[in-house]
């Protein structure tokens, strides 16, 4: 039984509970005293950490999609201002610091 | 000659033969090579510039070192090699998105990287290109990301530093070039980092496993590898560091002392012409295939010399603004400028095993053509007390040509620099400076570029 099943933080919904039950155990752990091989441990981290960044990809993407409906219904209720650039504004340069 | 930091791959080797370079595939690393060559994709990205291309020559250029059962690729030679500690923030930057834009398009088309170095990452001007064809292999169903940790510690962790704790990373990471720990950057986060996911889950989580973790995590591991990482996640996991990456910015620390120098600081706008002039005569003179600008600040006079003719520039800088800017520069103009984080008085000594792994960075500089050494002299002999002989004697021994400028004790710069403090430096003088010059090279031009007294030499090396 998954961790977070098991002290009932299902209840938290499908996103948050392995979120928190990652958090939990992550800030509650004790010293072991033992020697962990930095490449055992990221195999054992992955799939958590790859779960939880498939979640966060998929609703953000969910996100910004329910952004994209209410933008695009803003624009339709607003009368296009005389001159107003329509072709939005310029990208900055990501490597401009 | 074998590459001294080709050991590690069974794959494959990487030799040097009259200046070409060869790698020898492996039998152990044959059948991958062949499945990755024939790929659409990879030829692709060989025709992009992302991966540095390989032709098959007749392994008898070997010699004796040809591989039993394998064969031999030719790659184009790469002008200047440098590493990830040398790395502007914005190179490293641009150096871990183009390594995930690659992972992410290969495992489309079923291929994965065998290790996530960012040694085998190297820079075509500001354009990163991936060097080392034998980490691509054919993807194994549910893999998991074998290079993850390493991508960490030499991409990810070094960005951290700078980006959330203002830390550059530079000396750390060549005090450790197989990378930062994961303890070390966990060590540093504080508690408002729960709240950042990609923290949470790069960071924090494995930093306080791998320092409390116990003897349950081999048997996890076990079961974890017996289960296997869907592809669907191994890409969600690429793609998620992607996007964090992506927004990284290097946390200010206030202006540095020469990202803002200017022309103006120091000369007149005559004065800066003069200057200006004499780097692009020696520039379209000389046209070097490459120079190294010794304290290229913003990348100013580097971008003058390659418009007048020299074809590729190596700048060393030590002020982490200056260099950002200089990057910054370069990849908006299109130059084919490098600019590396360099200490000119502490110069990258060679290290990893056996001290020959990773090159110094003088042993670099065999075919560096000219060098420019401007505002430059006056920083090392009475910033860091080294003598004015051997300075001359260092930056004559880097090319067989180059300009040095010498700014005299009257200019402001120098009493700026010797005001709190006693002058112990009787013997710096322009005389003494040419004198130094005559034991090496003989003197082709000379102008003086300042009211103050500033001299820039043209110098040609003798023959040795």
């Amino acid at each position: 039984m998954p961790v977070h099943t098991r002290w009932g933080l299902h209840r938290l919904g499908p996103t948050t509970a392995p979120l928190v039950a990652f958090v939990v155990v992550v800030v509650t752990c004790r010293p072991a005293h033992a020697y962990v091989d930095p490449g055992t441990l990221s195999i054992v981290l992955q799939g958590t950490v790859a779960g939880i960044a498939a979640l966060a990809l998929y609703f953000r993407a969910r996100v910004t999609k329910l952004f994209s409906i209410f933008r695009r219904r803003s624009k339709c209720e607003e009368p296009e201002a005389p001159g107003a650039n329509s072709g939005g504004k310029a990208e900055s340069d990501p490597d401009d610091q | 000659m074998i590459d001294p930091a080709s050991f590690r791959d069974p794959a494959g080797r990487v030799h040097h033969v009259d200046g070409r370079i060869f790698r020898a595939v492996h039998r152990a690393g044959l059948q991958d090579w062949l499945f990755v060559n024939g790929s659409e994709v990879f030829q692709r990205l060989v025709q992009r510039g992302a991966v540095l291309g390989a032709d098959e020559v007749d392994p008898g250029v070997l010699g004796g070192d040809a591989p039993t059962g394998g064969l031999v690729l030719e790659h184009p030679r790469i002008p200047f090699w440098s590493y990830p500690y040398e790395w502007s923030f914005g190179a490293l930057k641009a150096a871990a998105l183009a390594h995930l834009d690659l992972q992410i398009e290969l495992l489309d088309h079923r291929i994965a990287l065998s290790d996530g170095s960012a040694y085998n990452v190297q820079f075509l001007g500001t354009r990163p290109v991936f060097v080392d064809v034998l980490s691509l292999r054919r993807y194994r169903a549910n893999e998991h990301w074998a290079g993850y940790r390493q991508f960490c510690q030499q991409f990810l962790y070094p960005l951290l530093l700078r980006s959330k704790f203002g830390v550059p990373f530079q000396d750390w990471f060549r005090g450790r070039p197989e990378g930062i720990a994961v303890e070390e950057v966990a060590h540093l986060a504080r508690w408002h980092h729960l709240l950042s996911l990609g923290m949470l889950l790069h960071v924090i989580a494995p930093g306080r496993l791998q320092a409390h973790a116990g003897g349950w995590v081999e048997t996890r591991a076990t079961r974890a590898q017996a289960r296997g990482l869907p592809m669907s996640r191994y890409r969600s996991l690429l793609l998620q560091l992607r996007d964090w990456i992506a927004v990284l910015r290097p946390r200010a620390q206030g202006p540095s002392t020469w990202q803002d120098y200017a022309w103006g600081a120091t000369y007149d706008r005559a004065e800066a012409a003069a200057k200006r002039a004499l780097v692009e005569c020696f520039a379209r003179s000389v046209r070097p295939a490459l120079l190294l600008d010794l304290g290229c600040n913003t990348g100013e006079y580097a971008g003058l010399a390659l418009r007048a003719g020299a074809q590729k520039v190596v700048g060393l800088e030590n002020d982490h603004g200056a260099l950002e800017r200089a990057f910054a520069h370069a990849h908006r103009a299109t130059l084919d400028l490098l600019p590396l984080y360099q200490d000119c008085t502490d110069p990258s000594p060679g290290q990893g095993w056996n001290g020959r792994e990773h090159r110094g960075l003088v042993e670099r500089c065999a075919d560096v053509e000219a060098v420019m050494a401007l505002a430059f002299v006056h920083h090392v002999v009475l910033g860091r007390n080294i003598p004015l002989a051997d300075v001359v004697r260092w930056i004559t021994s880097l090319a067989p040509c180059g300009l040095i400028e010498f700014v005299p004790k009257d200019d402001r710069a120098v009493q700026r620099m010797l005001s709190l403090r006693d002058d112990a430096f009787p013997g710096y003088s322009f005389d003494a400076f040419l004198a130094a010059l005559h034991r090496h090279a003989r003197v082709v031009a000379q102008r003086t570029v300042s009211q103050s007294g500033r001299e820039i030499v043209w110098f040609v090396r003798d023959a040795q």
